[in-house]
């Protein structure tokens, strides 16, 4: 295989990992972060006890640096993706350490949502689902998509640890060519793809964020 | 319309509202003042369920608002409606949906022809037809809260609560939202609470208003009875009695109301009594169209009793200043 099919595969591999753990992330972290929102003291039904949990278990699962989250969830990933290594199987590892991040996130840009804004709809006979949705989801749109920027950033870096369980993807070429190999071009290459990947991903947030606030 | 008795809320151990009774009339416009944090805020959120009490009794239209939850508020919030000092209007949607906010709220088609008329009425009424998709960051502080006004009207509402509407303005905004609220009252037969520190809003809009200080209501009348003749509390608001009064002779404090504020009064004594007074501080101010007052006179002080025999027969409102 010649370098550059390598990193055209290495490439894809790593674009795979990264949207399907962004998008899983999303809409799992999604329910944490709503309910952290309802449950925090300034929410429309706080809740010291569901907050509390939640809030703990959250730190919990950012405290794990993730290389070694993928390891403690192999079991788990093996039930999920029928294998505990390749690129499908870095999946479910890659979703779990973001999850609590996007639910942090999405937790702050919906509690930054001007209060009188939701006052404002309560006055006006709203439901709070209605609140959640129609007014503080509504409004928290563009800080809930820098958010997401974040996280895909995030998810790029973090991928590359994903080598370690024969994930693919462009830091597993890196660390086999460039690094145990002394292949200082793999390296050069995979880097520039890497900051091509994470300039564009900041382009494109800043550029959405402009045109949603 | 509104029924306030004894209503009593705390704060955990802080006592917001204390003993609180007042009687809003339908299609009056009522105001409600005092300095910040003297609960006036509070007292108008307890009218439509935004603040819950723990005595006393606050019916709105015969429901008591401490009765009603879920659904029930939900329905009887559309008849209250509200704006705010913020305005309070969502960021990423354009005016047309911020109106249409409390009618997808209520589950309505808010693009129906039948609304659409509505939305569009409502807009040509608060003068901002030229902006029906403008978002709001591209207005200014009138203009947003015209449109907050249109939206509150969109419900057809009974009563209209107003928390500090006018006090983000500057003055000659705050005259336009005044006239507006007027047109409105008048219109719509629209019952306004006004809850303002701004004496100018008092004076230019309500038939009504009460006094709150420390959780207590400590005067309620006519702005016009209120602020000409202030009792201590309402003169410790409004300041600045006259500052440097003559201290010799005898200074008297005449008020001019609804009744002789056109009368040549002081001219006629000094005539009629053949002596000389100058006039040591004065204030006029204009009441819904009506100039109301009061002056102080410097008189020498063996004259003092006789200025105020002429000032009774006048029928003419007066009091003599204590020096301190």
């Amino acid at each position: 295989m010649t370098m550059s099919d390598m990193i055209i595969k290495a490439t894809l591999q790593t674009l795979q990992m990264v949207a399907a753990s962004t998008v899983l992330a999303v809409v799992i972290g999604f329910i944490p972060a709503i309910i952290l929102t309802i449950t925090a003291s300034d929410g429309l039904r706080p809740n010291k006890v569901v907050y509390g949990i939640l809030d703990f278990l959250v730190n919990v699962f950012r405290s794990f640096p993730f290389i070694i989250l993928m390891v403690i969830v192999i079991p788990f990933t093996r039930m999920i993706a029928g294998k505990a290594i390749g690129t499908t199987a870095a999946i479910v590892p890659l979703t779990i350490s973001a999850i609590p991040f996007v639910a942090r996130v999405m937790e702050s840009a919906l509690r930054s949502v001007d209060p009188g804004v939701i006052e404002a709809a309560k006055a006006f006979g709203a439901s709070d689902t209605q609140i959640i949705f129609r007014v503080a989801f509504k409004e928290a749109v563009p800080a809930i998509l820098s958010g997401i920027t974040l996280t895909i950033i995030n998810l790029i870096g973090y991928s590359a640890m994903g080598g370690a369980i024969g994930a693919g993807g462009l830091g597993d070429v890196a660390i086999r060519y460039g690094y145990q190999r002394y292949d200082f071009g793999y390296l050069v290459v995979t880097s520039l793809v890497l900051i091509v990947f994470v300039q564009f991903v900041q382009l494109l947030g800043n550029h959405m964020y402009n045109k949603l606030s | 319309m509104i029924q306030i008795n004894n209503l009593g809320k705390r704060f955990g151990n802080v006592e917001v509202l204390k003993d609180i009774s007042m009687h809003i009339e339908d299609g009056e416009i009522y105001g409600i003042i005092g300095h910040s944090g003297a609960g006036k805020s509070t007292l108008l959120r307890c009218m439509n369920g935004l603040e819950d009490y723990q005595s006393g009794s606050l019916k709105v239209m015969g429901k008591e608002v401490s009765s009603l939850d879920g659904k029930s508020m939900r329905e009887f919030r559309r008849d209250i409606s509200m704006i705010f000092q913020n305005f309070n209007l969502l960021n990423r949607a354009d005016v047309y949906h911020n109106v249409a906010l409390p009618l997808q709220f209520a589950g309505e088609n808010i693009n129906s022809d039948k609304n659409k008329e509505k939305i569009l009425k409502l807009l040509d009424m608060v003068g901002l037809s030229d902006k029906v998709h403008e978002r709001p960051s591209n207005l200014s502080g009138g203009q947003k809260q015209r449109v907050a006004i249109a939206r509150a009207l969109v419900m057809d509402p009974k009563v209209l609560l107003c928390d500090e509407a006018t006090s983000a303005l500057d003055p000659q905004t705050t005259m336009g939202i005044l006239d507006l609220l007027l047109k409105i009252n008048k219109e719509l037969n629209l019952t306004i609470v006004v809850v303002t520190h701004q004496m100018e809003v008092v004076k230019q809009i309500c038939s009504r208003v009460a006094f709150i200080k420390d959780g207590n209501i400590v005067a309620e009348g006519r702005p016009e009875q209120l602020f000409v003749m202030p009792n201590d509390d309402v003169k410790e608001f409004l300041g600045g009695m006259p500052d440097v009064l003559p201290k010799s002779g005898e200074n008297i404090q005449i008020f001019y109301d609804c009744n002789n504020a056109a009368e040549p009064i002081i001219t006629r004594i000094s005539r009629e009594l053949d002596i000389d007074m100058s006039i040591a501080w004065g204030k006029i101010e204009n009441f819904r169209s009506t100039a109301l007052g009061a002056l102080v006179i410097n008189v020498d002080a063996s004259k003092a009793d006789s200025v105020c025999s002429k000032l009774d027969s006048y029928g003419v409102k007066w009091e003599r200043i204590k020096e301190d």
